[in-house]
């Protein structure tokens, strides 16, 4: 179905017709086909049932044509007339046989007609032999000639049945014909009937048909596209209606085509609402510029007129500017003075840094004198430090000695002690050796104590000399140190000679440049004359200033009026904005 | 030499002589009669495979004589032969031929015999080197700032033959 109205209106309506077309076909058809029954019918007719009924009736024809010829034969006596006969069997016995060889024979005929065929033949072969006989009047015996008299009496019983058999047959073949042609009448008023039936029939269908198919797939669309319309253009204007499609033969293009049309037309109209909206918030927009646009015209008189007065002040600044310029011209009299005096004092200070330098040069002098000193101190100390040296040598020495004299003293203690075991071996005679031995012993106990005393004694002096070594070495070293200074004294002295050269240099150039300053503020005088004399002049232009600005005052109240025009036609604008949107508004998107 | 005088209860007061030695902090002393010379010139000729109490022998004045390490045999730690390092020999009662090398030589003694104090013998120690200074140490003896301990000299060869 959906195919179906998806194609074009003049598809439909070619469909429409070919349902006409296929209706009339379609009888058409059935009355040909019966048409083909009735001509098979007569086909057969002609070819079997007619030669047939055509056939028997020669049969029978020719059967009479053979009695009469035998019957003849037998008057006559004549042989050439069986001869004859004998054709007219033959021509019956094909005629028959053809009958036999039609197919269109039923089962039942056909039994007869073979009965009827044999009989015919058996009696066509007797009669031969008989009549033959009958025929020959001469040689033939009395006996063969009653014999074929009764033989003939019995045929002529079979002749007659063959001959209503034949008959029979003959009439049945022909009303067979009879009742065949009046069949196939019967058919074809029936067929015509028939035809006449479905032709009616197929004309209602055609017409049911296409009224279904132009109704519905031609005639509803249209009505509702025209429906649709109507509501558009006579409604309230509501742009959100759309056609619905149904289907996509022109009909649906024609909807689809104008939705789209529609949809293009409520997008303008939304666009132009928004436009509209625009509009109205561009000119209250305006409004309030042209409102604000008035107080800054305000605004722009009162600041114009301060500028007035703060010109009226400049003048008055400019006027004292003048003033305290002369002022300084007085004050540059002064410094110029002042510069001259500082040439003098320059002049004072060279002078006394030649002194300076005088000095220092016999500083440098005595410095001298104190290093040589110095070195020979330096060389007296390290010969005491050698005699010092020497001492001490001496008196390790001493030492030494000192050591032989406590090892002395130990053995002799051993002595005192070995002396004292054999004075005890001794026992009674050992006692006044014992007494010798204790003797010894003392003595080698005060040797040794003296040993110690010396010993330390030694000590001392060795310490003592050692400390005054040490004492003569740090006395080199302030030595030492001394001539470090005096060196580094010399240095300063020679570089204070120098900074003192060059300070007199400096003073010099001081003095130049004392006498450039001097000619400078000579310069800075003339200077400043001058700027007096433009302060005069930038006075008079602040006059013409405050003139300029009188007349920018006149321009901002001309402005304020201009801008009181704007603000009335904003508002205009701004009605007609409204307006603009009511009409707008009417439409429905 | 021992000097016979009656003290005031009567009894013998014998005043017996040591000559003493220090080895370590100990300060130690033997009986003068045992001692035959001191000798402080130490040149002593080593003997190998010998034990190491037995430091060698000494020629005095043709004389050969063996020199112990007193040192060792009371365990105490090995010290090198320095200057005051002397060598004391016996006499033949004590042993034949031999000495004993001390720390240094301290003055002979006279004691009483009554301040002499004896060990007990009952005192046994399981330590081997004390069993040593057991066998050595036979008194003690409290002199003014020291206390002696006498050594019997007798013992020195018997505790090397162990």
């Amino acid at each position: 179905m959906k195919n179906l109205m998806n194609i074009t209106i003049t598809k439909k309506i070619w469909l429409s017709l070919s349902v006409i077309i296929a209706g009339y076909m379609s009888s058409m058809l059935f009355s040909i086909s019966f048409g083909e029954k009735t001509i098979s019918r007569l086909d057969d007719i002609s070819e079997c049932l007619l030669p047939i009924t055509l056939s028997s009736q020669t049969a029978l024809i020719k059967y009479n044509e053979q009695i009469k010829m035998y019957n003849n034969a037998i008057m006559t006596g004549e042989v050439s007339l069986m001869a004859s006969a004998n054709e007219c069997a033959e021509l019956v016995q094909k005629s028959l046989q053809t009958i036999l060889s039609n197919q269109l024979i039923s089962e039942k005929n056909y039994r007869i007609i073979n009965q009827i065929n044999e009989k015919y033949l058996k009696f066509t072969q007797e009669a031969q032999a008989v009549y033959s006989i009958l025929c020959q009047d001469s040689g033939i015996s009395e006996e063969q000639m009653l014999e074929a008299s009764e033989k003939a009496k019995s045929l002529a019983k079979d002749k007659s049945a063959i001959e209503n058999s034949i008959k029979s047959l003959s009439t049945v073949l022909a009303e067979g014909l009879k009742n065949e042609f009046s069949d196939i009448v019967k058919c074809t008023h029936f067929s015509h009937l028939i035809s006449i039936c479905v032709f009616v029939f197929v004309v209602l269908a055609a017409i049911l048909l296409n009224h279904f198919i132009i109704s519905r797939f031609i005639k509803n669309p249209l009505n509702k596209t025209i429906s649709m319309l109507k509501d558009i253009a006579q409604g309230e204007g509501n742009l959100t209606a759309r056609i619905e499609i149904e289907n996509k033969d022109e009909i649906g293009e024609f909807a689809s085509w104008f939705n789209i049309f529609i949809l293009k037309l409520q997008d303008i109209i939304k666009n132009l609402t928004q436009n509209a909206k625009e509009l109205g918030q561009s000119s209250g927009h305006l409004t309030g510029y042209a409102k604000e646009m008035i107080l800054n015209m305000e605004n722009l008189t009162t600041t114009s007129k301060q500028v007035a007065s703060a010109t009226e002040q400049l003048t008055a600044n400019i006027n004292s500017m003048a003033i305290s310029s002369e002022e300084m011209s007085m004050n540059i009299n002064n410094i110029a003075e002042a510069s001259e005096d500082i040439a003098n004092n320059m002049n004072n200070a060279s002078a006394s840094t030649h002194d300076m330098t005088e000095s220092i040069k016999s500083i440098g002098v005595h410095i001298q004198n104190g290093q040589s000193i110095s070195t020979e101190a330096m060389t007296l100390s390290s010969e005491a430090t050698q005699n010092m040296n020497l001492l001490g040598r001496a008196a390790r020495e001493i030492g030494k000695v000192t050591d032989v004299i406590k090892r002395i003293s130990v053995q002799t203690n051993l002595l005192a002690l070995n002396a004292s075991i054999e004075a005890s071996t001794a026992g009674e005679a050992g006692r006044g050796f014992a007494v010798v031995a204790e003797k010894i012993k003392q003595f080698a106990s005060q040797s040794t104590q003296s040993a110690e005393n010396i010993a330390q004694k030694i000590n001392d002096v060795q310490s003592k000399t050692t400390n005054a070594v040490d004492v003569i070495e740090k006395v080199s070293h302030i030595i030492d140190k001394i001539s470090e200074s005096y060196t580094s004294i010399t240095m300063t002295i020679e570089k204070q000679i120098q900074t003192t050269s060059d300070l007199s240099l400096q003073i010099d150039e001081i003095n130049n440049r004392t006498n450039t300053i001097a000619s400078s503020i000579y310069e800075f005088a003339i200077a400043v004359n001058e700027v007096s004399k433009h302060s005069g002049d930038a006075a008079n232009k602040t006059n013409s200033f405050s003139e300029i600005i009188s007349t920018v005052q006149d321009a901002a109240e001309t402005s304020e009026f201009c801008a009181n025009n704007v603000q009335a036609s904003a508002t205009e604008l701004d009605e007609i904005a409204t307006k603009l949107n009511e009409i707008i508004n009417k439409f429905i998107v | 030499m021992t000097t016979s005088e009656k003290n005031k209860n009567g009894k013998l007061n014998t005043k017996r002589q040591f000559c003493t030695f220090s080895i370590g902090r100990h300060y130690f002393g033997i009986d003068i009669l045992d001692i035959k010379e001191i000798v402080d010139i130490i040149e002593l000729t080593k003997i190998y495979h010998a034990p190491e109490e037995i430091l060698g022998f000494i020629n005095i004045r043709g004389h050969v004589h063996l020199i112990i390490d007193l040192r060792q045999l009371l365990s105490f730690e090995k010290k090198e032969i320095d200057e005051f390092s002397r060598i004391l020999l016996f006499t033949s009662s004590v042993g034949e031929s031999f000495g004993i090398l001390v720390d240094t030589i301290g003055h002979m003694v006279e004691v009483e015999e009554n301040l002499i104090e004896y060990r007990n013998h009952e005192d046994t120690k399981t330590n081997l080197s004390e069993k040593n200074f057991n066998t050595l140490e036979i008194a003690a003896c409290k002199l003014k700032d020291k206390l002696l301990i006498i050594l019997d000299s007798r013992q020195i060869l018997k505790l090397l033959k162990k």
